[in-house]
């Protein structure tokens, strides 16, 4: 059980997340938490006592380090485990800055290739010493004790959250990066060596024990994954802003404690994510943490830090006891504690572990299984044995002018044999006195049609629940009552080329009924299911595959495989119509199709000498398939011709305009300093005249000084969307570094990185374009 | 004789306006002569040259409004702006080096630029510190380089040299001869920072190794209050060369964002570059003297003199060191060493008379006063004064004492220690009102926050003594606090204030 040690009242806002303890005296601990005016704020923590009490730190107790520039990470650390004292490492959008408390000095400041918005400090791989590992807009950088910069890789996008730890089990330490993209990567030195798909921008990331770590996405989803798999889940409405994993019972297994955006404190289990505990607080959580204290005995607590700067610490107490109690201070502005059993404390009554939070929406289990027939509204009872419920899911052109239209005024061109079946909806317009329903099928998409075997078991509804589809997670599609049949048809479209599990959940019965049959399913969608397949030259229909010009990006690669197997992957990843394996001889084969998302092509190609060219203009989709194709057929070093010419013409741009930004911005410096020199003096003389009371001198100033203020904001404002397109280009060329990479596998990969950079920082652009289409080597 | 190569002798003579002269009628003739326009340059620029890491832009308002320092509250010792409380090398008693009032940290031995004073606040700095001899207002002390212009006026009756806003600077920049020339004459003449900024910029942008134009543009971000620029800069180009001005500006830079560890830090790096260069060690022994180190201090300042037995920085504190350190006739050979050295300033024979009457050698003593009694002006007058009417009171003679506090208040009738001192004489002749009434005008003439510990403990008595409780308890709170916050902690006040409190409570 916890129990209250003391309630710090900083008067400082906290930002979520930006709050960390450490050692600035040898043996007293502080905390450090940025403020909303860009401003470290620094106290020292009280030390241990029997005695709950609320403690507000005077102004000159507090130390205040201006930073000028918007804090966007905090950690703490040392580079050497002799130190006596901390360092502490702050973030913000342009650096890094290492600062050493007790001795007011920078250990070092330096510029990063996109911001800090993240910080870890510890060791990683095999590199020997201990590095400040920063994360920014799309670039992850370690940093020594004197600056050096030994570690250095692209991310796909900002990172947001970092820990260190060995999830994989191999020995050594790997980074665990949350991303903006809704990717958990996991880095070992300057290798991706695996990225977790989630579905929100992750926001937070803790250590718990034995290759588990929990994490909290935006959409408040708080899971804990085990190694590279998610042993469960839960979501929320609110954000989940701090996790931790800290032993409450004592019983040597951590429990998460979660601290929300809504105020919600919470303890849950780490194996079942059962709620154990919650409490709701004034204000938002920003940040807890875990305090080792030298002075109570190295004996740990945690501090629950909200967003207004009020900052509780609590200690375990009789850790043999199983109970979730937690003893608060009360809250507010009265010094007294709720008597509730006598003893001074208020006890605050355990939440039963089964009488789950309504704002949780879903528990799901990694396992495949019906969703739990319990808390469904419907009375559920089986389908009965003899009905068969079929589900069918194909990809569907629709009107196959659908993207041709678009580019080509005329239309006439189809980018279609002539054989292609055109779904049309048979009902619209047909029904007599009635108004015709939109056709839900003229926009490619993947069609879903769900059958039963008796037409007396109509669909009047199915539910689908997965992840990262459907705003919201779930989709339930009900036809208009006149319209249940024993068939329902929809349109889904998925936005990644991802494979996703689906939960589908049919109800079937009569329209008039109160309660319905229900079929509960699973199906995994196969990671390319946004693809049409165009029929294969070479078959019966001659028709040529399309009149629309074929792609002209490509990547190149051969592969020691028989062409089997590359048939094999195909039909495990794509629709394909008819029977490929006829048509797929030994002296190779090739498949063509078109994205149901945008109308793209894409035709994959593999001769008898294994060498396999995937042809598309999107750089995106070609790493798909080279990611899929690697994983599929087990290839451990792929080294790739890569082709886009429309993804690398836009580089020369950006580097042209990286330059002409670097001249502006020196020149908006100095204009800027320049003027609040004047502004600054201004100011003053505002303030003199207003000693002397000369009144009319004072109106004067303050006029001036408020146009001057004007103009100096408006150049302000020019410099910061200046800026945002210099990030916005930087990003766009290391995501192209990284959609590159993913074109080849292995060695490769990892040259190819170090390489860009080096052309990057010397601005080369016709070498990294060489370097993009012809790898590294 | 080739005029030109006259003029190139004379500049070499540093008879910077007989060039001038010489090259302007030439360029009349041939205004297309860059030889000529050069060296036209470079000795405009050598006449107001300054050497860069003495000077001190820090103003007023940059003090009040300037947030570049990382540490707004920093720890004591690690801090140039937050007053010592405990320095390594307090000494108890009365020979302990008083405390500069205004910024809380020891007098040096030298007047400097920079002297950090931070003001607490913005009404504070307007309403007091303006001296009687110095009847300029304060916002004349604010944007000293934002004068542009007037310099060029000066030397160039005829309208400026150079119209700089007129000048192609990207063709000049990439005449790699003249480039240096035009950026110092408009950094250094003209005061045109931010168009030597833009100039550097791009000149940097054409050859990023060469080192000059990096420090120059960390210079011009100095000068712009852009010290994390600055820094970059100084650090890019300290790594490039190791030129001594290099590892100096970023000292400077360090001191100016109140990072003295560092600053002291990159001396020392400089100092193992250039061991032979006693700028480095005066300049760590200046950070360390405001860091109330002075044993540090005083032992960078006699190993700058090992070097450089002419440093009148190192001779002057050194002296004044030994001074504090009860060590007067040590004192005395230093400040023999300056007279030695030419230095004739009314300060030094003033310093020299005290040594003497501190080390009893009164007939020396009396010479070295009158020494300073020709050399010196007004202000000096009255410190003078201050300092005969304090042997004066030290030897019992408590008339000629107060004849020379009177003079001294005659040269400066805000001189709060002769109005001190006046008081003292007052209380021993019993005149109790008369004291009080002197100290408060010597409490007001300093600025009731800038006052000094003694005067407010003297004032406390004082008013005991006639009964007046209230204002006596008021003055020995700021007396108590003052002290506590030099670090001292004076049991004369303490027990004053118990009495007081005792009293108060008993009524």
């Amino acid at each position: 059980m916890l129990r209250a040690m003391y309630d710090l009242q900083l008067q400082h806002m906290i930002r979520p997340g930006r709050a960390v303890v450490g050692e600035f005296t040898e043996g007293e601990m502080y905390l450090a938490a940025a403020n909303m005016a860009n401003k470290v704020v620094i106290s020292k923590l009280p030390a241990f006592s029997a005695y709950a009490s609320r403690i507000v730190p005077t102004k000159e107790s507090l130390q205040i380090l201006n930073i000028n520039q918007t804090i966007t990470a905090l950690a703490v650390g040392r580079f050497t485990s002799d130190a006596a004292t901390d360092l502490l490492f702050i973030g913000t959008p342009t650096e890094l800055v290492v600062y050493d408390v007790p001795q007011n000095r920078e250990v070092f400041r330096k510029s990063t290739t996109g911001g800090a918005s993240s910080i870890a400090v510890g060791k990683t791989g095999r590199i020997k010493k201990t590095l400040a590992i920063v994360g920014g807009e799309s670039a992850l950088q370690g940093f020594d004790e004197d600056g050096n910069e030994p570690l250095w890789t692209i991310t796909g996008d900002n990172v947001a959250v970092l820990v260190l730890f060995d999830v994989n089990k191999d020995g050594q330490v790997e980074v665990i990066a949350g991303c903006d993209d809704h990717q958990i990567r996991v880095f070992r030195e300057t290798e991706q060596i695996f990225s977790m798909s989630e579905t929100d921008k992750i926001v937070s990331l803790a250590v718990l024990k034995d290759q588990n770590f929990v994490y909290g996405l935006a959409n408040g989803t708080v899971g804990v994954y085990e190694q590279y798999e998610r042993r469960w889940r839960v979501k929320s409405k609110s954000k989940p802003l701090a996790v931790l994993g800290f032993d409450v019972t004592g019983d040597g297994e951590p429990e998460i404690l979660c601290g929300w955006a809504s105020g919600k404190f919470e303890i849950r289990d780490r194996f079942s994510g059962n709620l154990l505990f919650k409490y709701q607080m004034d204000d938002p959580i920003a940040q807890i943490l875990e305090v080792d204290d030298p002075r109570n005995h190295h004996e740990k607590y945690i501090l629950v830090a909200t967003a207004e700067g009020d900052v509780k610490a609590f200690a375990v107490e009789d850790s043999t006891s199983k109970e979730y109690t937690v003893t608060f201070l009360q809250d507010g502005q009265s010094h007294d504690m709720l008597t509730v059993d006598g003893e001074g404390n208020s006890k605050v009554v355990p939440v039963k572990p089964d009488a789950e939070d309504g704002e949780s929406v879903a528990s799901v289990a990694n396992i495949p299984q019906p969703l739990s027939r319990e808390d469904s509204v419907y009375d559920w009872s089986t389908v009965p044995d003899n009905v068969e419920v079929y589900i069918d899911v194909e990809p569907n052109l629709g009107n196959p002018n659908y993207f041709l239209n678009r580019n080509l005024p005329s239309g006439k061109a189809s980018a279609l044999p002539a054989d292609m079946d055109v779904y049309v909806r048979k009902d619209d317009g047909s029904m007599d006195g009635r108004i015709g329903l939109p056709n839900l099928f003229d926009k490619p998409s993947l069609k879903f049609t769900i059958r039963t075997s008796d037409a007396a078991y109509k669909i009047p509804g199915v539910v689908i629940f997965t992840e990262g589809v459907f705003s919201g997670e779930s989709y339930y599609h009900h036809p208009p009552e006149r319209l249940v049949t024993n068939v329902v048809q929809f349109p889904v479209t998925i936005p990644k080329n991802l494979p996703v599990d689906m939960f589908i959940t049919i109800m079937a019965g009569q329209t008039n009924r109160k309660f319905y049959y229900c079929h509960g399913e699973l199906i995994r969608m196969k990671r390319f299911a946004m693809y049409y397949h165009l029929s294969t030259p070479g078959t019966t229909t001659a028709a040529p595959t399309s009149p629309a010009p074929p792609p002209e990006g490509f990547v190149a690669f051969k592969v020691q495989e028989r062409i089997n197997r590359f048939f094999l992957w195909a039909s495990e990843n794509f629709f394909l119509r008819g029977d490929i394996k006829a048509s797929g001889d030994q002296s190779g084969g090739s498949l063509a199709f078109v994205s149901l998302r945008d109308g793209e092509q894409l035709v994959i190609r593999m001769t008898s000498a294994g060498e396999i060219t995937v042809m598309t203009d999107s750089i995106d989709t070609a790493g798909d398939v080279v990611e899929s194709l690697a994983d599929g057929l087990t290839l451990k070093h792929v080294e790739s011709h890569a082709h886009f010419p429309k993804a690398y013409d836009g580089l020369l741009n950006v580097f042209s305009q990286l330059d002409e930004f670097q001249t502006n911005r020196q020149r908006q410096i100095a204009d800027i300093a320049d003027r609040g020199a004047g502004i600054r003096a201004m100011l003053m003389k505002a303030e003199e005249c207003k000693t002397l009371e000369t009144w009319p001198e004072v109106k004067k100033y303050y006029m001036e000084l408020h146009n001057q203020n004007k103009s100096i904001l408006g150049d302000f404002r020019v410099q910061i969307e200046a800026h945002q397109k210099f990030t916005a280009s930087l990003k766009s060329v290391s995501q192209l570094i990284d959609k590159a990479a993913r074109l080849r596998v292995g060695t490769p990969k990892s040259d190819l990185f170090s390489k860009c950079r080096l052309a990057v920082q010397s601005r080369d652009v016709q070498l990294l374009v060489r370097l993009m289409e012809f790898g590294a080597s | 004789m080739d005029p030109l190569y006259v003029a190139l002798k004379l500049f070499e003579l540093r008879k910077y306006d007989q060039v001038d002269k010489i090259t302007t009628a030439l360029l009349e003739r041939n205004p297309q002569d860059e030889a000529l326009w050069t060296l036209k340059m470079r000795a405009l620029t050598q006449q107001v040259y300054v050497d860069e890491y003495e000077m001190e832009y820090e103003d007023v308002v940059d003090q009040l409004m300037d947030e570049s320092a990382m540490a707004a509250r920093p720890r004591p010792g690690t801090s140039l702006r937050q007053p010592v409380k405990t320095g390594v090398g307090v000494r108890p008693g009365a020979t302990a080096r008083p405390m500069s009032r205004r910024t809380g940290r020891p007098v040096s031995g030298m007047l400097r630029p920079s002297s950090r004073a931070t003001t607490a606040n913005m009404r504070n700095a307007m309403t007091t510190g303006r001296g009687l001899q110095t009847s300029q207002p304060l916002t004349a002390k604010i944007g000293r380089m934002l004068r542009q212009g007037t310099a060029s006026m000066l030397t160039t009756p005829n309208g400026p040299f150079i119209v700089l806003s007129r000048l192609n600077l990207a063709k000049y920049t990439e005449k790699k001869y003249l480039a240096k020339p035009l950026f110092e004459y408009i950094f250094y003449h003209d005061h045109e920072t931010a168009l030597a900024l833009q100039m550097a910029n791009a000149a940097h942008n054409l050859d990023n190794r060469d080192w000059w134009w990096l420090s120059r543009r960390g210079l011009c971000h100095y000068r712009l209050a852009l010290q994390r620029e600055a820094e970059r800069d100084m650090k890019e180009a300290a790594s490039q060369q190791a030129h001594p001005d290099n590892h100096l500006y970023l000292s400077k830079i360090y001191a100016r964002i109140d990072l003295p560890a560092q600053a002291i830090e990159s001396y020392k790096a400089g100092g193992v570059n250039f061991p032979a260069e006693p700028a480095m060690l005066v300049g760590a022994a200046r950070i360390f003297e405001e860091l109330d180190d002075l044993a540090n201090s005083t032992l960078f300042y006699r190993d700058a003199l090992k070097i450089d037995a002419m440093n009148f920085e190192a001779l002057a504190c050194v002296g004044m060191e030994c001074y504090y350190d009860d060590q007067p006739e040590l004192a005395l050979r230093y400040y023999r060493r300056l007279l030695q050295m030419g230095v004739h300033s009314a300060e030094i024979f003033i310093n020299v008379g005290m040594c003497c009457f501190v080390s009893q050698q009164m007939d020396l003593m009396w010479s070295a006063f009158e020494n300073a009694f020709l050399l010196c002006n007004k202000e000096q007058l009255a410190d003078l004064f201050y300092n005969l009417g304090y042997i004066c009171a030290c030897s019992g003679e408590l008339q000629y004492a107060q004849r020379c506090f009177q003079l001294s208040l005659t040269s400066n009738n805000s001189n709060p220690e002769a109005l001190a001192g006046l008081a003292q004489i007052a209380y021993s002749e019993g005149d109790r009102q008369k004291a009080v009434s002197l100290l408060s005008v010597s409490v007001t003439a300093s600025g009731k926050e800038d006052a000094s510990m003694e005067t407010l403990y003297n004032m406390a008595v004082c008013c005991e003594e006639l009964g007046d409780h209230g204002s006596a308890f008021h003055y020995a709170q700021m007396a108590h606090t003052l002290a506590s916050g030099l670090g001292a902690v004076d049991k004369d006040v303490k027990d004053l204030l118990l009495r007081l409190q005792a009293a108060i409570h008993s009524v």
